[in-house]
């Protein structure tokens, strides 16, 4: 089982480590590559659902995640939005957290030492107002070997000024792309927005900016009003929407996705049936995501990871990815 | 590849039983598979494949027996999810519970602990009455409710030893504990109401008199006022729309004057002087 080393490993000692890791993982029919990411099978937790790796770990081991995506951090601490910041509605979920999060500093200090025994890949989720905040954090963590990715989340709804400003302009993101993918050696996954007129356009420019897998998608823009006040229930007044009702769009987006790119695809968006996980595979994912899943059913990838390998099995195939669509 | 670190445990558990209290009301008996250590004030969430609500349900530990491995949950059917959970049918099936959760109240020896309670608010009382009535201390309750009809009989709210008053309006369960307390103090009794606690006890409790409440937020905004002016230790139980119960979605912040807290993993419990009531 790829087990992820500590902060204070010396390099060359990861790197042994993650060799005979690598061959391991290699040898199951769950395996999935991202780039140059190995993941031990194609379940990830989605960043925002799953803290900064910890919150669950007395009812799951996180080692069974073939990868957990933190918490979105940001260079300054945010304490995220005021009023109320989560309704379920239609079946789903309206969130207006606001990236709340301690702040480069803290998670440097406080985090990062804890991330060695979540004993899967490590994906930190970067977040900022203004291209320079990304390039800023992707360099300030280079260092930590512990982080094996980096998630550009250039699709957050829920704050005013950055997110979405990005991630709906292709222009702009194959800019923040480009200047990140400067900054760094490590895997870039760009998360981008459901919300926008062409999904082959956005994914393209990420793609163009040097992308190493996409990440789609990030919440559906939504809303909902108070009766009694007549005022929407969100002081930021749209929210995201996750959860089961999104699955349908959220699969939309992903063919999309992998019909506009050769780069690997990390599909995401309402799952939460073993069914769900395979139609995002057939769909051209080449790893699924789980997001609000975690809220309702937090061990659900014990169950998942052992249906899909039943799956691959009754299907003859030698690994998952043989039954991904191209 | 479940995991046996600290912390909340998950079972999926057919329920032992489902009482029905009053028209309202019901009370759900499960048995857990294993010792934990609960404290009153924490709580619990539950779902049920059943019932078709995306998130788990918060609700207070209303009774917890460790012996038995028995722990009870009071449920105000008012809402789907609610109703249903309280459903035969749906009871047959197993539900999900995650807990326990959050910090409770913090239990201190006092001269005298005073318990407010309005609606289901009154849950996690009986669990903290009995847990105070163990340590043999003095214990009071004012208790407020819509209507008669949703009034609970006093021996379900507390245990037998409980000074306890009933009133049915869940605001004047506020006027119900003044009175408690002013019958308290004109007592010709000189222990009451003077400084004669255990060294353990908060010093700030000079009076002796701790205070808990849990309830609708313009029953504890009230209380709080109260308290506040007398100078009286108040640990409120708040509630908020909750997504994971275990700090990951961050959905249940509560503005306090010295910043926000997230009322599942730092609360439900708070000190009332902390709390921003106008917020």
């Amino acid at each position: 089982m790829r087990r992820m080393s500590s902060s204070t490993d010396s390099q060359s000692a990861q790197n042994a480590r993650y060799a005979q890791d690598t061959q391991d993982v290699q040898d199951s029919r769950l395996s999935c590559t991202l780039g140059s990411l190995t993941l031990k099978n194609p379940l990830i937790a989605a960043s925002g659902t799953y803290a900064f790796g910890e919150a669950y770990r007395s009812v799951l081991d996180p080692g069974i995640w073939g990868a957990i995506t933190l918490k979105s951090v940001t260079p300054e601490p945010r304490p995220g939005n005021p009023g109320q910041r989560i309704r379920e509605c239609h079946g789903g979920l309206l969130n207006s957290i606001g990236l709340a999060n301690p702040g480069l500093d803290e998670f440097e200090k406080d985090i990062i030492p804890l991330l060695g025994d979540l004993d899967t890949v490590v994906i930190a989720s970067l977040a900022g107002s203004v291209s320079s905040d990304y390039t800023k954090l992707a360099a300030r963590l280079n260092q930590y070997a512990v982080i094996n990715a980096y998630e550009l989340n250039l699709s957050c709804p829920n704050v005013r000024e950055g997110g979405l400003a990005f991630g709906a302009d292709p222009t702009k993101i194959e800019a923040l792309v480009g200047q990140v993918r400067h900054a760094t050696s490590k895997p870039l996954l760009v998360k981008l927005t459901p919300n926008v007129t062409s999904i082959a356009d956005t994914v393209r420019a990420a793609e163009a900016g040097g992308a190493d897998a996409i990440v789609m998608c990030n919440t559906f823009l939504g809303m909902d009003i108070d009766l009694n006040t007549g005022r929407p229930v969100f002081e930021n007044t749209y929210a995201g929407f996750s959860g089961p009702p999104v699955f349908p769009l959220a699969l939309r987006c992903v063919h999309q996705t992998a019909a506009a790119t050769k780069l690997p695809v990390i599909g995401m968006g309402g799952v939460s049936t073993l069914e769900d996980v395979q139609k995002m595979i057939l769909a051209g994912a080449s790893a699924v995501g789980l997001g609000t899943l975690n809220f309702t059913r937090p061990d659900a990838p014990v169950e998942l990871c052992a249906g899909l390998d039943q799956w691959v099995a009754n299907k003859g195939a030698a690994n998952i990815q043989d039954l991904r669509s191209n | 590849m479940l995991c046996g670190a600290q912390g909340p445990k998950l079972y999926r558990i057919i329920p032992e039983s489902v009482d029905r209290l009053n028209q309202r009301f019901y009370r759900m008996n499960l048995i857990l598979p294993e010792q934990l250590s609960i404290h009153p004030g924490q709580f619990v969430t539950l779902k049920s494949e059943k019932v078709p609500v995306l998130l788990p349900r918060p609700f207070c530990v209303h009774r917890w027996d460790p012996q038995s491995r028995r722990i009870s949950l009071l449920i105000e059917a008012r809402g789907t999810a609610t109703a249903m959970f309280c459903d035969s049918d749906v009871a047959r099936h197993p539900f999900q519970i995650l807990g326990p959760l959050g910090h409770g109240f913090k239990v201190k020896p006092a001269q005298h602990h005073f318990l407010v309670g309005g609606g289901c608010g009154v849950a996690p009382l009986h669990f903290l009455a009995a847990e105070l009535l163990r340590n043999a201390q003095q214990v009071s309750l004012a208790a407020g409710f819509r209507d008669q009809e949703d009034a609970l009989a006093p021996e379900l709210i507390t245990p037998p030893g409980t000074a306890i008053n009933v009133t049915c309006n869940p605001v004047t369960a506020v006027d119900l504990f003044r009175e408690q307390l002013a019958s308290l103090s004109v007592r010709d009794d000189a222990t009451v109401g003077v400084s004669d606690v255990a060294d353990d006890a908060d010093p700030t409790d000079t009076n002796g008199v701790m205070v808990y409440a849990c309830g609708p937020h313009v029953m504890l905004k009230s209380l709080a006022a109260f308290c506040r002016e007398r100078g009286l230790p108040l640990q409120v139980s708040l509630e908020r729309m909750m997504g994971c119960g275990m700090g990951a979605c961050q959905g249940c912040s509560c503005g306090t004057k010295t910043g926000s807290v997230l009322l599942c993993s730092e609360g439900p419990v708070l000190d009332a002087t902390v709390v921003n009531w106008d917020a």
